[in-house]
């Protein structure tokens, strides 16, 4: 998808209101952060992209900020999905649905494994948990309903231009 | 070549991520200056849904109105009895204090503050309030909800402030188990109940045993309830605690400090 100066317009907004749906919603077991990294892993970026991960960074700092987390954490998420994104459409695996989910089941494993590594080794604490991994589970059941809504809406956004 | 830059960035996120960059004096200055725009404009773009929420919310609370009037009643009676042996307790401890000769050496007042951010769904628990510099907030002081201790400050802002939960993976509270004073250190669990771990004498630890602060570390005045045990391990205690932040709209800032010997 190739951004004019009003798309980076909208796609900034959304990110605006999407990070500003934190400041309503407290699902315990819904992570807005991995649902926006699902959001930018089904768009088929522009290869030649490079003012969206420097978006996508700022953006990442603005919800570690709002959130109180450590700068560098939502960005990195935001991020690698967004590599994930790019590296599936330079090996010609983006219209592959199946390959595509089964790349974002185990983009999502590593993270979490990840991240719960690292809190396991700078915490000395055990976050792994029936509540972690439900929200895993969700967010793979999350998955294919935004694919295709992400799908749909690229096709539309295609045709209109 | 372009897929150089988002790695790029991913890396240098990590290495500000891993670093704890933002642990240092600077940056804790920049994001409490910060945190004021941020939040403002995030409201400003979520107040329409916000105002759905608060709705519906709004339509479910009419909806129990009849079963809240009952509950109510049910607790005015119990408050009332539960008034009056608080007001024996105190006096009972304070003829103690008296004949102990016992120094009064713990004062504070409180600011309620009203919640406007609730993030506390991660394991990074935090919430953030509507008082800051100008309202004489200070970094640190304890947090606390009408059933118990739930917090502190940990980062301060010229109008609101940041509230570092129990339940954070970063919270560390000393605490006294049960009326035998068992000491022990509270460890927030992020999604989980928190637990203490460091007691001695684990096994003489009951379950549905209170749980207070110490007053160690002086961050927190001692006697401040917590919670109570749930549950016990080799080497670990879990507790509940009583406040339920998901409900709290408000909460109180306490301004602790102990008295200065003349």
């Amino acid at each position: 998808m190739t951004l004019s100066f009003k798309g980076y317009l909208l796609l900034n907004g959304f990110l605006l209101f999407f990070i500003s749906f934190n400041n309503v919603f407290n699902f315990n077991l819904i992570d807005l952060t991995l649902i926006l990294s699902i959001l930018l892993y089904s768009i088929k970026w522009n290869e030649s992209e490079w003012l969206v991960p420097l978006l996508l960074f700022a953006w990442g700092i603005f919800q570690d900020i709002l959130l109180g987390m450590n700068l560098g954490y939502s960005g990195s998420i935001f991020l690698f999905f967004y590599v994930l994104s790019q590296i599936t459409s330079i090996n010609g695996l983006f219209e592959q649905q199946k390959i595509k989910f089964i790349i974002f089941i185990i983009a999502l494993l590593i993270l979490f494994i990840f991240k719960n590594l690292f809190i396991y080794f700078n915490y000395q604490l055990n976050y792994l948990s029936v509540g972690e991994l439900s929200a895993f589970l969700i967010m793979v059941l999350l998955y294919p309903p935004l694919n295709l809504i992400i799908i749909y809406s690229q096709k539309k956004y295609e045709e209109i231009r | 070549m372009s897929i150089l830059i988002p790695i790029g960035l991913i890396i240098f996120s990590l290495i500000f991520y891993f670093g704890r960059f933002d642990n240092s004096n600077l940056s804790n200055e920049l994001r409490a200056k910060s945190i004021n725009t941020v939040y403002s404009i995030t409201s400003i773009v979520s107040s329409p849904i916000n105002l759905i929420k608060n709705g519906l919310e709004s339509i479910y609370e009419i909806q129990n109105i009849y079963e809240e009037n009952q509950r109510f009643k049910e607790m005015q009676l119990l408050d009332s009895a539960s008034f009056q042996e608080m007001v024996s307790m105190k006096l009972k401890i304070a003829q103690y204090e008296s004949l102990l000769n016992a120094s009064d050496d713990i004062e504070y007042d409180f600011r309620t503050s009203r919640i406007v951010g609730d993030f506390s769904n991660n394991f990074n628990g935090t919430l953030i309030v509507n008082s800051g510099k100008e309202e004489n907030i200070k970094l640190d002081m304890p947090v606390s909800g009408s059933n118990g201790i739930i917090g502190r400050i940990s980062h301060v802002g010229e109008r609101l402030s940041r509230v570092l939960l129990i339940s954070n993976i970063n919270s560390r509270i000393p605490v006294i188990i049960s009326e035998d004073g068992y000491h022990g250190m509270l460890v927030g669990q992020g999604r989980e109940n928190p637990t203490i771990e460091y007691v001695e004498h684990i096994e003489k630890i009951s379950i549905g045993d209170l749980v207070t602060t110490s007053g160690k570390g002086g961050i927190f005045p001692p006697f401040q309830l917590i919670g109570q045990v749930v549950g016990k391990k080799s080497n670990e205690i879990e507790i509940s605690i009583f406040e339920n932040i998901a409900t709290l709209s408000h909460v109180k800032l306490l301004n602790y400090k102990l008295i200065k010997e003349n």
